[in-house]
């Protein structure tokens, strides 16, 4: 009889022991989707400071977990694809300030990682393990949405004399811009290659697009600027020399925000 | 170690006792006289080696610690007087102190000079013409594309809006954000760029560089 009881209580306490663990297990707080995957982009290399941006933008515009978390794995890919992270990052920004659907903001993100796995893979193509900076990449994608197609900057790419990477970009910049001013196609070619294979495309040129607009706003032909562009790139001489074979100076060139006013 | 009792003493003690028996009965006069007869009946001895030495360290004062010393001095209690033409001269002294130490403060800056992050900055005006706007804020790469801090402010006819800015040098994506939600390119732009998201930011070159300050 003894033993009986003995057994009985035995069985309860272990059953008692058992229910209160199960109930003790599911009474802690489990690790929410946003602490795994900051943890898991953490642990792939992703730097605290843009964690921590994502974070902050997440919290001031109010994105739900399912939508933070979806971000902080878009930026890991990022950085396991060793991408700079920034331009994505600015997307993402300007994408919640300007108040556009998460949805549409993943895509727009997705959209421009592949342009950039294009772009690289292009360059692989042109240059093999030459180095490829961060700069110079976002600067081709960028021409992307400058409104090239991508068959035409992966042509005009490879066909682009010259390995300098940073003239190419710049050179890729300066195709996407004169296109909307809609200069000479054949001609904007022409003044970029002889810029490239003379190896003159310098910083200063970044704003031969500028001085193009005016120009055609001041109808001077296509040819007469591609002329004078040319001819400066070949001899390599300064940029203002081909502002000034223009006949420009700085104020009539100005337009749009008023600058260094 | 134990003294051995002066036989004087002890016979003084004895004697000052019996005094004090007898104090009711006899005459005070009388017992001092023979205290006095007593005392000098006393053998004439030198004091023993070393005992004026010892009186003398047990009268030595105590070393107090010096915050004691000093918290002792601000509990006690002062009374200041003063007369108010006579600080005249002291404040002045100390103004004129105050006035240089201002004039060649190191973190004193020179009016007509500029943060140096802020002198490499080049000042550019935005402005849009839109009348029917309540708010205007302006957006872009250079201020994390976040409004705040960025409102434009209404000129003229109160119809064109108008902000300042110092920026960097360089290219700088822009666009004009209406009433909060609506994204307005800058017409006068030329140039431009998709934002992926169904509009456009407008394009900006910023350059110190006069030539191609355009």
């Amino acid at each position: 009889m003894n033993r009986q009881i003995f057994r009985n209580s035995f069985i309860l306490i272990v059953a008692t022991l058992l229910v209160g663990a199960s109930l003790y297990v599911q009474a802690q707080p489990a690790e929410t989707s946003v602490t795994a995957s900051v943890r898991e982009a953490r642990q792939a290399g992703v730097a605290e400071t843009v964690l921590n941006q994502l974070l902050i933008l997440a919290a001031d515009h109010r994105l739900e977990d399912e939508g933070v978390v979806r971000l902080v794995n878009f930026v890991q890919t990022v950085q396991t694809e060793d991408l700079s992270i920034g331009p994505f990052m600015g997307k993402i920004e300007e994408g919640l300030a300007k108040q556009i659907p998460l949805n549409t903001i993943a895509t727009v993100l997705a959209q421009k990682l592949d342009d950039y796995r294009f772009v690289r893979k292009v360059l692989r193509r042109k240059t093999g393990e030459q180095e490829i900076s961060h700069q110079d990449l976002s600067r081709m994608v960028g021409s992307l949405d400058g409104g090239i197609a991508r068959e035409e900057l992966a042509r005009f790419i490879l066909q682009a004399p010259g390995q300098n990477l940073s003239m190419l970009a710049r050179a890729s910049e300066i195709l996407a811009l004169l296109k909307q001013v809609r200069f000479n196609d054949t001609l904007t070619q022409e003044i970029l290659f002889t810029g490239l294979g003379n190896d003159s495309l310098n910083q200063s040129w970044d704003y031969l697009a500028r001085v193009v607009a005016t120009a055609k706003r001041r109808q001077i032909p296509d040819d007469e600027i591609a002329r004078a562009a040319q001819e400066a790139l070949e001899a390599k001489r300064p940029f203002k020399d081909f502002m000034a074979t223009l006949g420009f100076t700085p104020r009539d060139l100005r337009h749009g925000p008023a600058v260094g006013r | 170690m134990s003294r051995k009792k002066d036989p004087s003493v002890q016979h003084l003690r004895d004697s000052s006792a019996k005094l004090d028996n007898t104090v009711c009965e006899k005459d005070e006069n009388q017992d001092l006289l023979a205290l006095k007869r007593l005392i000098y009946r006393m053998p004439d001895r030198e004091a023993p080696a070393g005992l004026a030495q010892s009186i003398l360290s047990s009268l030595e004062p105590k070393t107090v610690p010096g915050w004691v010393r000093i918290y002792r001095w601000a509990l006690r209690p002062r009374t200041v007087t003063f007369q108010p033409l006579k600080l005249v001269p002291a404040a002045m002294v100390l103004l004129l102190g105050l006035a240089i130490a201002f004039q060649f403060a190191p973190w004193r800056k020179d009016p007509g000079s500029m943060d140096p992050r802020q002198a490499s900055l080049i000042p550019v005006t935005f402005t849009l013409s839109y009348p029917k706007a309540e708010s205007v804020s302006l957006i872009g790469s250079f201020n994390q594309w976040n409004p705040a801090g960025h409102r434009m402010r209404q000129i003229g006819d109160l119809n064109t809006w108008v902000l300042e800015l110092r920026l960097p040098e360089g290219r700088h994506e822009y666009a004009f954000l209406v009433d909060g939600k609506m994204v307005v390119p800058d017409q006068s732009s030329p140039f431009y760029q998709s934002d992926g998201f169904g509009n456009r930011n407008s394009v900006l070159f910023v350059s110190r560089d006069e030539p191609a300050n355009i």
